[in-house]
């Protein structure tokens, strides 16, 4: 690729690929981290928001819940009820409107002055074990005299499962519950008559049940609708104690953005504490979709400047190519005429002048080989003459090789003649004494 | 000139202060014909009675709502098992003086509690019985087995075979009566008890199978049959005249069909006058006195019988009917005879309470008949002893 980058072509495409990607790359990435940072403000005011719209509701909805209570509670048929069962009919009537009234609410009950409950709605309330919930009654109504409306926070795991499970008949259909705490309302029934002050009694109480579970279900079920955000309940405070299970609690509250928001109603002095929270990557999402947009947006342009920077490149360096021809053919010695068209100007004009170039140059060409010519006839003279005066100076030298020769052979030969005659010489005298003394010995 | 001046402003006043008394009821067939029979009875003795119209349901809370709030009547017709809130109804025993002399004594015990009179008896039956469409049906079934097979053929011709208002205690009662399911006996509660668990399931297979809506109610059950649309109906005397007069030469009366061969045995208690607040010793108790002796008289009862086909207490109008009684009254008659007698014990009227609770429990699918009984023994146990405080 590096030697590709080196080429003209290659050059000016990446130019044109980078100019083009670069910039637009650092702008959107910019603009991305300006808008991701603009969107968390933005959820975390929305999560303000709804957070707040929920304890608004919820807390409106508590005060209903408690008016239309309190004002159950002064009926005659439900105090009656109380007093004895010929009312019960009518008041389990009024007890089935008020629970439908109030989604939050599981069951509402009347209970008599012995802590029995002679009506409930749900009908199935009637199983219900009422001993974890006697001794408020009891208190309640030993208080008779101050006795009004109360709010009581009961935490019983096993109450909570009982009055979820006696309501269903498969036990599939019941939900796991997020909260052991139930809040237990009880409203006083006095029976009272005109002139007949000694029938004023506490004849039982108006007891509501609010699971907490059911209170946090019907308040998820609000914050479905808020702004898009998939806002959900992380913890529900009361006197700085949750009241949500902890193995109901979502276990990485780290990867949410959190908010608290408190929530006050009469009729108790307790402070409740709403966490909600929005999930960090989901409430990012859209910005992480940004990206991904950005991102396939850059190979698709990637590939589409490409073909751009590639059609682009091959316009202006083709055209380059071909002055590049023609002086590598001119280079080699081909000088023939070409009439080049071009596209630009500026290398038309280079073309013209390389042509008018290669023009000289044959003519000069011709004009040197012309020359040439001369000089190679005169020369070829010249060379005529001096191959005969070498042809001469050789045999010359011929000759004196040979006398040279002759003259050498006859000293060897003398040299030799000398060198064999000494030991031959020696050889014979020594021979001969050789002889003599054989036979001498002899 | 000055006494008898004298006298005739005292009689003018006396009649212009005459007592008025006011008179409850829950008679849904006597809501034309009791006010009549009170315009009569002013017409003869310048006492003026308003007659009160109280829905079946509501009389006895009304009544209670009215001791407690100082607003009772004078005077209630009642069913008798209402004297079983005596305590709270401020109800107390009546002496000898109030009673007509030709009560039928089969009458009395009805309105008699611990040896006292808390009532006084004016109408006899107030119980269950089968009517049906003639129209549909030429023998009526004796069983529920055989209604069933009828049932088949009733629908196959667009007649829905049954109806009644299947989520009262009344009604039920006859049903488990034929297991032998009592809700008193001997003023104790006696609800949960295998015979009553028998009985819990029956009815509730009835309805399940299809035989009867569960959802019916007193319209369905009175208004549907008179129309046409069913061809049998369990229903009380209190309907009667109705009946009788909206179905003509179709009408027919016959007795419970029997379950495995056991007879249903309806509960009856009569209609008795009961006073409320201890009105009998009011200020207005001779006027009073002599209303209650009006309303037992011969004349009365007879009308009673004649307009509203109401059985009467009264001994002669009783010979009277008996020697004239046709097909469909003596089936009446008959079932009346196969009868259970409410005693208008304080545990009775608990036990209706505690039925109602435990068979609402059962029939919604929500507890088992075990546990629907046992509620029912529970709440009607408490309820009874919160009477008797």
């Amino acid at each position: 690729m590096l030697e590709g980058m080196r080429t003209l072509r290659g050059s000016l495409s990446a130019v044109i690929l980078l100019g083009a990607l670069v910039p637009s790359l650092l702008i959107a990435s910019y603009l991305i981290e300006r808008f991701r940072s603009a969107s968390e403000a933005s959820t975390m005011a929305a999560l303000e928001k709804n957070a707040t719209l929920l304890t608004l509701d919820v807390k409106r909805d508590y005060e209903l819940l408690l008016a239309a209570a309190e004002q159950l509670s002064s009926d005659p048929d439900v105090i009656y009820s109380a007093y004895t069962g010929a009312f019960g009919a009518k008041a389990n009537i009024k007890l089935a409107r008020f629970t439908q009234l109030h989604p939050s609410v599981f069951g509402a009950m009347v209970v008599d002055s012995l802590a029995w409950p002679v009506e409930a709605t749900p009908t199935t309330l009637g199983l219900l074990d009422m001993a974890p919930m006697t001794p408020l009654l009891t208190d309640f109504f030993n208080d008779s005299k101050q006795a009004k409306i109360q709010i009581n926070d009961i935490e019983n795991a096993s109450l909570l499962s009982d009055i979820y499970n006696i309501q269903h008949k498969d036990v599939e259909d019941v939900k796991e519950l997020r909260s052991d705490h139930l809040f237990m309302v009880m409203s006083p029934l006095w029976l009272s008559a005109v002139d007949k002050a000694e029938l004023h009694e506490l004849v039982g109480a108006m007891v509501v049940l609010l699971p907490v579970h059911t209170l946090i279900e019907e308040a998820q079920k609000r914050l479905l609708h808020g702004d898009g955000l998939d806002i959900v309940i992380l913890d529900l405070m009361m006197d700085n104690q949750s009241l949500i299970r902890p193995e109901s609690k979502l276990a990485e509250v780290n990867d949410y953005i959190v908010i608290d928001v408190p929530m006050r109603v009469s009729q108790s002095t307790d402070t409740i504490v709403w966490t909600l929270g929005v999930e960090r990557a989901a409430a990012l999402q859209t910005i992480d979709d940004l990206q991904l947009e950005l991102w396939l947006i850059v190979v698709g342009l990637i590939l589409v400047l490409s073909v751009v920077a590639f059609w682009l490149a091959r316009y202006v360096v083709n055209p380059i190519n071909s002055v590049n021809k023609l002086v590598a053919s001119y280079a080699g010695a081909d000088y023939s005429k070409r009439s080049l068209k071009l596209p630009f100007r500026e290398l038309q004009q280079m073309a013209n002048v390389l042509e008018q170039m290669a023009q000289r140059i044959v003519e000069d060409q011709h004009k040197l080989e012309q020359r040439v010519l001369n000089r190679t006839y005169e020369l070829q003279n010249a060379n005529n003459e001096l191959n005969h005066t070498m042809h001469q100076l050789k045999a010359t030298q011929a000759q004196l090789v040979e006398v040279e020769k002759m003259s050498l052979l006859g000293q060897l030969v003398a040299g030799i003649a000398h060198e064999i005659n000494t030991p031959v010489g020696v050889a014979v005298t020594a021979a001969t004494m050789l002889e003599q003394q054989v036979i001498e010995l002899d | 000139m000055n006494v008898i001046i004298g006298l005739v402003a005292f009689f003018m006043v006396a009649t212009s202060v005459a007592a008025e008394l006011r008179l409850w009821h829950q008679k849904e067939e006597g809501r034309e014909w009791l006010p009549k029979l009170a315009e009569q009875y002013e017409a003869a003795t310048g006492v003026k009675v308003h007659v009160s119209f109280r829905p079946t349901g509501e009389l006895r809370a009304s009544l209670l709502r009215g001791v407690i709030e100082g607003n009772t009547p004078h005077v209630a017709i009642v069913p008798s098992d209402f004297i079983g809130d005596y305590h709270r109804l401020q109800l107390t025993p009546l002496g000898d003086q109030w009673f007509g002399s030709r009560i039928t004594p089969s009458a009395m015990p009805l309105v008699t509690l611990a040896g006292n009179h808390y009532g006084i008896p004016i109408l006899g039956g107030n119980h269950l019985m089968l009517f049906y469409n003639k129209r549909y049906v030429k023998q009526p079934a004796t069983s529920w087995q055989e209604l069933a097979v009828q049932a088949k053929e009733l629908r196959s011709q667009g007649i829905e075979p049954i109806a009644w208002k299947y989520e009262e205690m009344y009604w039920f009662t006859a049903f488990a009566t034929a297991f032998g399911a009592f809700p008193v006996s001997d003023n104790q509660i006696n609800l949960d008890t295998p015979e009553m668990r028998a009985g819990l399931e029956f009815y509730k297979r009835i309805a399940d199978k299809g035989l009867v809506d569960p959802k019916c109610d007193y319209k369905c059950a009175f208004d549907d049959f008179n129309s046409g649309q069913y061809a049998y109906v369990i229903n009380g005397d209190w309907a009667y005249g109705e009946m009788a007069e909206a179905l003509g030469d179709n009408f027919g009366v016959s007795v419970l069909p029997s379950i495995a061969g056991n007879s249903m045995m309806p509960a009856y208690s009569g209609m008795a006058l009961i006073f409320p607040a201890d009105s009998t010793n009011g200020p207005d108790a001779d006027a009073l006195m002599d209303f209650v002796h009006f309303i037992q008289s011969k004349q009365v009862q007879l009308g009673f019988f004649q307009e509203l086909s109401l059985l009467p207490v009264h001994q002669q109008v009783i010979e009277q009917i008996m020697a004239t009684a046709d097909d469909n009254q003596k089936a009446s008659l008959a079932q009346l005879k196969q009868g259970w007698a409410v005693p208008p014990t304080p545990a009775l009227t608990a036990s209706w309470l505690g039925m109602s609770k435990g068979f609402q429990l059962y029939i919604s699918g929500h507890g088992t008949v075990e546990q629907a009984t046992n509620m029912m023994q529970r709440f009607a146990e408490h309820e009874l002893k919160k009477s008797n405080k």
